[in-house]
């Protein structure tokens, strides 16, 4: 299956092409692991940058 | 500088240039050349992914910046993590299933030529410059403070990247990168540590880290939705996203290090170290600016930190009166906060009542410092008056021991060279392939493949050594790189939008909508001031970070538009 023809690509290819992933990738069971690890690496800077900003403030 | 500093610099530099030239001697094509035989694990992509972001102008300008406008620089990184999954996860696997050598090749086979060829100029374009800056930012800096000559330093620093980009191609880049990365850190980390050590001879750790939050230095993440701040955490995470999608997507310096990867997996995971360690490792270099600012008030620090330019100062008879009334309110301040400390330190002050005595004297010295600056406007007319770049080797120069000043100056060096390595590799791919081998002027043997690609990236090296010794410095030579980047991004981010998620729209409304939009982004930048000052017009132009979305979007909406009255687009890619 080649890119176009049976897919629409739109923002919902992003999901699609992350689950079709079957390949498993070093470490974690999945590649969708490994974007939630990176989601929540972020939230949790996020989080704490601004605890110190306000510390600070 | 001391002989053995000489010997450090000497033998960072030198070995890893020959360790890159012998690792990758055997170069048989322009494929090898351009794409390293896809041999690549996924840490070497990482590192190299990393090294390539990594300037001089990180290690020179971060700090300072720090130094002075406190952390809030951090904000300008955090979509990046974002748009990596989106690269990952999206646009990654579509360069693998087309096979290209180049992001701008897809366009090709998505649109036709013309609007592949368009997108390569704006990255020759936006990336030719950088290139030029990425040189320019270490000589201008090194060359003043060690008396330096500006075009020597220039030639030397292109030369040296050229040897081995040329030799080695794309895998040279990368190896070379690996060790440059390793001299980076160990640098950063001897920084930190030689900062705290001497911060805590003064004042236990903890309590200047409170001194620097009460200045207002850790101003990590502003929530202010305020369209016109350069820095908050929507500029940041909206902007930044954009610009990180555009950079990790569709920039051939970056693209051109994870399609040499063994594959899609490799590839995958190079990309997401660098979504996990590209922020820790830009809070550390901020986090060194804030230690150089906390040691600086316990150490005698000049009133202005290019020091050649107060000898001229002082050396002018017309200026040299006003500098002396600077130097000496300069030192009134001085001993006040000196006071203050004490007096904090000793309990007689609580945190509420030093905080803002001590930011009134910060502000006090922050209006002698720009007194000074003034005189240099007026009194050196080529000078640049900003000297925040300065300040991180003021303090390797003159606090630093012997040895260290020269794993220091490596540290930016390598910088310098890495980031280079991967612009002239990336400029030579994309004019081999999407011009040369696209107008048939390629030769068919191998060996002239490799020839060509060569001297096209010889030639970018020669071209970036010009545009560095043509260059004039920006407010801060890491926003001067970004700015460049932002005036391009969007537009180039929004054609490839179109290609991935807009499959109804062909390569002329694309290419239409990629003209009007560039125009559009350069008229925000450079003609709000003007129509402004012409019209009696009210207008800020926005935020840099901002001109990425507006260019993107403005392309995807255009393109939309235009298409009815366009030619219908033909399915090319299967």
């Amino acid at each position: 299956m080649g890119y176009g023809t049976k897919h629409r690509l739109n923002l919902g290819i992003l999901y699609l092409l992350a689950m079709q992933d079957h390949e498993k990738p070093p470490l974690l069971p999945s590649w969708k692991a490994w974007y939630l690890l990176v989601i929540g690496v972020e939230a949790l800077l996020i989080v704490l940058l601004y605890i110190l900003t306000q510390r600070f403030a | 500088m001391h002989s053995l500093d000489w010997l450090v610099l000497a033998l960072s530099l030198l070995g890893v240039v020959a360790f890159g030239v012998w690792k990758t001697r055997k170069q048989r094509d322009a494929k090898s050349f351009l794409m390293g035989d896809n041999s690549l694990p996924w840490w070497t992509i990482g590192l190299s992914v990393m090294a390539t972001q990594a300037s001089a102008v990180t290690f020179i300008s971060l700090p300072g910046k720090a130094f002075q406008d406190g952390m809030g620089f951090i904000q300008f990184y955090l979509g990046m993590p974002l748009a990596v999954l989106v690269v990952s996860a999206v646009i990654m696997p579509l360069f693998y299933r087309t096979k290209v050598f180049t992001a701008y090749e897809f366009l090709e086979k998505r649109f036709g030529r013309l609007p592949r060829l368009y997108t390569a100029f704006l990255f020759l374009v936006q990336r030719g410059l950088a290139a030029g800056i990425t040189i320019y930012a270490p000589a201008i800096v090194l060359s003043t403070l060690l008396g330096w000559n500006l075009t020597l330093t220039n030639i030397f620093i292109g030369i040296l990247v050229i040897i081995y980009t040329v030799s080695g191609g794309s895998k040279a880049v990368a190896q070379t990168q690996k060790q440059q990365m390793g001299v980076m850190m160990l640098g950063l980390f001897v920084a930190a540590a030689l900062l705290m050590v001497g911060i805590s001879n003064h004042m236990p750790l903890n309590e200047g880290l409170s001194m620097a939050g009460m200045t207002g230095k850790f101003n990590l993440i502003d929530l202010k939705p305020d369209f016109s701040s350069r820095y908050n955490i929507w500029s940041g995470i909206l902007g930044g996203f954009f610009l990180s999608l555009s950079y990790f997507g569709t920039d051939q310096s970056q693209v051109g290090r994870y399609i040499g990867g063994k594959d899609i997996r490799q590839s995958r995971m190079g990309l997401l170290f660098n979504a996990l360690f590209k922020i820790p490792m830009q809070l550390l270099v901020l986090f060194v600016g804030v230690l150089v600012f906390v040691f600086f008030q316990f150490n005698p620090q000049p009133v202005h930190y290019n020091a050649p330019q107060l000898d001229v100062l002082r050396a002018s008879d017309e200026a040299r009166p006003a500098l002396l009334q600077s130097e000496a309110d300069y030192r009134a301040v001085v001993s006040k906060k000196q006071q203050l400390q004490e007096a904090w330190e000793a309990g007689q002050l609580s945190d509420s009542e030093f905080g803002p005595a001590y930011r009134g004297q910060l502000q006090k010295e922050q209006s002698i410092r720009q007194d000074v600056r003034d005189l240099v406007v007026s009194h050196i007319p080529e000078g640049d008056p900003n000297d925040s770049d300065y300040i991180f080797l003021s303090y390797i120069m003159g606090y630093l021991p012997v040895g260290l000043v020269g794993l220091l100056l490596a540290m930016i060096f390598s910088g310098a060279m890495s980031s280079t390595a991967g612009e002239l590799n990336a400029l030579g791919s994309v004019t081999a392939v999407d011009f040369i081998q696209t107008f048939g002027l390629m030769p068919s043997s191998g060996k002239g493949q490799l020839l060509v690609s060569r001297l096209a990236t010889a030639a970018w090296g020669l071209l970036a050594i010009v545009f560095a010794t043509v260059f004039s410095l920006f407010d801060n030579l890491i926003e001067a790189v970004n700015i460049i980047g932002s005036l391009f991004y969007g537009t180039i981010l929004g054609i490839f939008c179109v290609a991935f998620f807009m499959r109804w729209v062909g390569g002329r409304a694309v290419l239409w909508a990629g003209l009007i939009a560039e125009a559009f982004v350069l008229l925000v930048y450079f003609g709000t001031e003007p129509l402004s000052l012409a019209f009696g017009w009210d207008l800020e132009a926005p935020a840099y970070l901002w001109l990425n979305p507006i260019g993107c979007l403005l392309t995807m909406l255009l393109a939309a538009l235009l298409q009815p009255f366009m030619p219908k687009p033909v399915a090319t890619i299967e």
